[in-house]
């Protein structure tokens, strides 16, 4: 037989089927439906055993994931703050240490510059007043010289006019006095109040700088009730720290989680 | 192929299941009636195709056409048939005869068309000595016309190995066919000896 021949049969054959059945489309579809009625409740339980035993795992690996991340968070939280708070005392020691030994020399240092100044503006203002005095004094000195030159009777006329002038001289060369008196005051007045020892700290540097604050305290010395305190202290404090990230997190899984529903509703 | 009615249907709607398998069913009836070349064990084949459709659909994940898919289990199903039958008795082609193979032709028809019917039922005989990777392939490609491609993809083979085995089978039918003419050459079948239609 040649190919071409086979090729015609083939071809017959293909064309040759005989139509189907009118019951074959009920026939099937009669049994389909009684097969799925029959299978209906056994398909449900399996479904809804097989999700309900898939949310309780979901739930668990939940639980247990939500678990970790807080003790496993707060562990590695304490342990880097209780190294940070080591480095960060011995640091503030030693700056405390400094300021508190500069800190009298300083005002020692003030107190001097003062006191030179003080002193330096009562030399300048004495100086005149000294000398204005030393000048009364000696222009009575050379009055009086002239009254005993000049006799007795004259001595009267002239010793009253002398003394007049004299009087004059001392009552001005008094006045010079007391203003330059006066004028001492003033200064002593307007001199600058000794800079007053600040209320430098102590030559002693200040005791246990207030380093990290609430810093729990040694579990091993602790009761039990104190370190379960101080842990959920530690994990408030894991959870303040991590709230800005928990947040990046949360508003793409609640986008997912409202599309999520609003397909199942569909 | 409507996705939401493949859905519907593998989470076990009959009724969408109905409406998808509805333009398929044709197609599910030549496969088994070119496998069987019976009528009635075309229509058992047929039945028990879309049962076993029905059952597995919820496995069909689209690595290719529905239809082809389709295609793969009723022949699966023809080929439990025909190897039942093989088991039951030995393969003896002349029950099938007597219930009929080609009612299709009513028509007295010549000579020449007696013999041609003569020779596609010899053909179909010799179609199912086949072995059943020969004979799957030579159906689907040449009877159902279904592309080398889309055959390759539904049996999980190659395109050359589709026509490897369709290349086969011919030879094997052109054997058979030779020898079963040299046996009784065709135009032996006179009129009155056509065989009752069912």
């Amino acid at each position: 037989m040649k190919d071409e021949e086979l090729n015609v049969i083939l071809e017959q054959m293909a064309e040759e089927v005989p139509p189907m059945p009118a019951d074959f489309h009920a026939r099937w579809m009669n049994a389909v439906r009684a097969e799925a009625k029959d299978n209906a409740p056994a398909a449900e339980d399996t479904t809804q055993r097989k999700a309900v035993s898939l949310v309780r795992l979901t739930r668990i690996l939940s639980v247990a994931a939500a678990f970790v991340f807080l003790v496993g968070g707060t562990l590695l939280w304490r342990s880097t703050k209780q190294s940070l708070s080591a480095a960060v005392p011995a640091e503030k020691q030693e700056a405390e240490a400094m300021t508190a030994a500069e800190e009298p020399a300083v005002a020692a240092a003030g107190m001097e510059a003062a006191e030179e100044e003080s002193a330096a503006l009562y030399t300048a203002v004495q100086a005149p007043v000294a000398e204005e005095a030393a000048e009364a004094e000696a222009a009575e000195e050379d009055l009086s010289l002239l009254m005993k030159a000049a006799g007795t009777a004259v001595n009267s006329f002239a010793a009253a006019s002398g003394q007049a002038a004299g009087a004059v001289m001392a009552e001005e060369a008094e006045e010079e006095a007391s203003e330059a008196d006066y004028a001492m005051e003033a200064v002593f007045d307007a001199e600058p109040a000794a800079p007053e020892p600040t209320a430098a700290p102590t030559a002693v540097p200040t005791a246990a700088p207030t380093a990290a604050p609430t810093e729990a305290p040694e579990p091993e010395n602790a009761g039990f009730l104190q370190a379960a305190g101080a842990f959920f202290t530690d994990m408030g404090d894991f959870l303040l720290a991590a709230l800005p990230y928990l947040l990046v997190l949360a508003v793409p899984a609640a986008a997912a989680l409202v599309i999520r529903r609003k397909k199942a509703r569909k | 192929m409507d996705e939401l009615l493949l859905r519907r249907a593998q989470n076990g709607d009959p009724d969408a299941f109905g409406q998808l398998m509805e333009p398929l069913e044709q197609l599910v009836w030549r496969v088994c009636w070119h496998y069987t070349g019976n009528r009635e064990a075309a229509e058992d084949c047929g039945q028990e195709a879309m049962i076993r459709v029905w059952r597995n659909l919820a496995d069909y994940r689209g690595e290719c056409a529905l239809e082809s898919w389709v295609y793969r289990i009723a022949a699966n199903c023809c080929m439990d048939w025909l190897r039942k039958k093989k088991r039951d008795k030995s393969v003896s082609m002349e029950p099938m005869r007597e219930q009929g193979f080609d009612p299709a032709d009513t028509s007295p028809g010549t000579e020449e068309q007696a013999v041609a019917k003569d020779e596609r039922q010899r053909l179909r005989e010799a179609i199912a000595q086949l072995p059943d990777d020969q004979r799957e392939a030579l159906i689907l490609t040449q009877l159902e016309k279904i592309p080398y491609e889309e055959v390759a993809r539904s049996l999980g083979i190659s395109e050359g190995t589709v026509k490897s085995r369709v290349n086969r089978a011919k030879a094997r039918l052109k054997e058979i066919l030779s020898e079963e003419r040299e046996l009784s050459p065709p135009g032996n079948v006179k009129k009155d000896e056509r065989r009752p239609r069912s």
